[in-house]
């Protein structure tokens, strides 16, 4: 019989305990996954698929990204001195810049600028939340009045697109001319060059030149660096 | 008389030979365009096999400066036989549509 009610307590027993151990997993785990999940959405860790249309699907109202027709670039320089002049960019520095590249014996100039990233390392770096990324368009831009100079985003970007502006005492970079975009302009440099080298665009305008250099197949398209798992929105392509 | 009127002509013809081995820019030399790009060069060098009268004056002035102010100086017009493309059609040299960086170095290199 002691038997018995020993059996009883400890039923009754492990029911509380099990209960109340689930009821207090439960309301501390959900929030903090929901947290969790959360975060993950706001820098797109974890949410690299590695296929273009899957990243882009997000629902940006402009879908704002550029293609390069790699081939095409011929170093004259007009877009990194358009940039330079609408930005105030110093001398020592850079938004975009052209690289010369070698393949194969052939030579070939690419630019590069700040890709904003939808998987952006600078915006997960970043300690004070300066470095953000818009939900509206996904460009990737930083507060002066939050940035604090400590430039770990910097170290961060694998495409070196960040400098200190001195002035503003602040990291500074391309921000694909949000200005401009706003009067229904293009990006300076996109203006500025002669060769049709850069070609900028809304990838939600199915009609847009972006969306149909991306989406037609016929030739191949690739960012650089994929290994760092960004998801630039900016895409290389001979023309 | 005769002897001075041959040391003259030494002296002269001395002069000339040295005017044409002098400068690199008899013969035209190297021109490096910053209109309407930046960026590109044009070796007389290269184009030594040629004589100066199959381009100058009729497709080419000698006049510096003249070729990057022509408006007409674009990569549309020479597909169309104008000025470099009266040559660089694809028969007689190398088309303007290919080889592009043979002339368009890059402004990062005309420096060099």
């Amino acid at each position: 019989m002691s038997n018995d009610s020993k059996k009883t307590l400890d039923r009754r027993n492990f029911l509380k305990i099990t209960a109340g151990s689930l009821t207090i997993i439960s309301s501390v785990a959900t929030p903090l996954v929901a947290a969790i999940a959360s975060g993950v959405e706001k820098t797109g860790i974890g949410k690299v698929e590695g296929k273009i249309h899957e990243v882009t699907k997000k629902e940006y109202k402009n879908s704002y990204c550029m293609v390069i027709l790699e081939d095409r670039c011929i170093d004259c320089e007009r877009c990194m001195d358009a940039c330079r002049k609408t930005w105030n960019v110093p001398e020592e520095e850079y938004r975009t810049r052209i690289l010369e590249i070698e393949n194969r014996g052939h030579k070939s100039f690419l630019p590069v600028l700040c890709f904003h990233c939808d998987s952006a390392p600078c915006v997960v770096a970043c300690p004070t939340q300066a470095s953000v990324k818009r939900k509206e368009d996904g460009i990737v831009l930083v507060d002066p009045k939050k940035c604090i100079g400590c430039k770990v985003c910097m170290l961060a970007c694998p495409y070196d697109a960040r400098y200190y502006n001195e002035e503003i005492m602040a990291i500074d970079k391309c921000t694909f001319c949000l200005p401009r975009l706003e009067k229904g302009l293009k990006p300076a440099c996109v203006e500025a060059c002669p060769a049709h080298v850069r070609i900028f665009g809304d990838l939600n305008d199915h009609d847009s030149e972006v969306y149909k250099l991306l989406y037609d197949y016929e030739k191949s398209i690739r960012v650089l660096k994929p290994e760092c798992n960004t998801c630039p929105r900016v895409y290389y392509r001979k023309s | 008389m005769k002897k001075i009127i041959f040391a003259l002509f030494t002296v002269l013809l001395f002069f000339t030979t040295i005017t044409c081995f002098a400068a690199d820019d008899e013969g035209g030399g190297l021109i490096i365009f910053e209109k309407p790009v930046a960026g590109v060069v044009f070796d007389h060098e290269i184009h030594s096999d040629l004589d100066c009268s199959d381009c100058h004056d009729d497709i080419f002035q000698q006049e510096a400066g003249s070729t990057s102010d022509n408006s007409d100086f674009t990569m549309k017009s020479m597909e169309d036989g104008e000025t470099c493309g009266n040559c660089h059609d694809g028969d007689m040299a190398f088309s303007v549509k290919r080889h592009c960086v043979k002339c368009h170095i890059g402004k990062m290199n005309t420096e060099k």
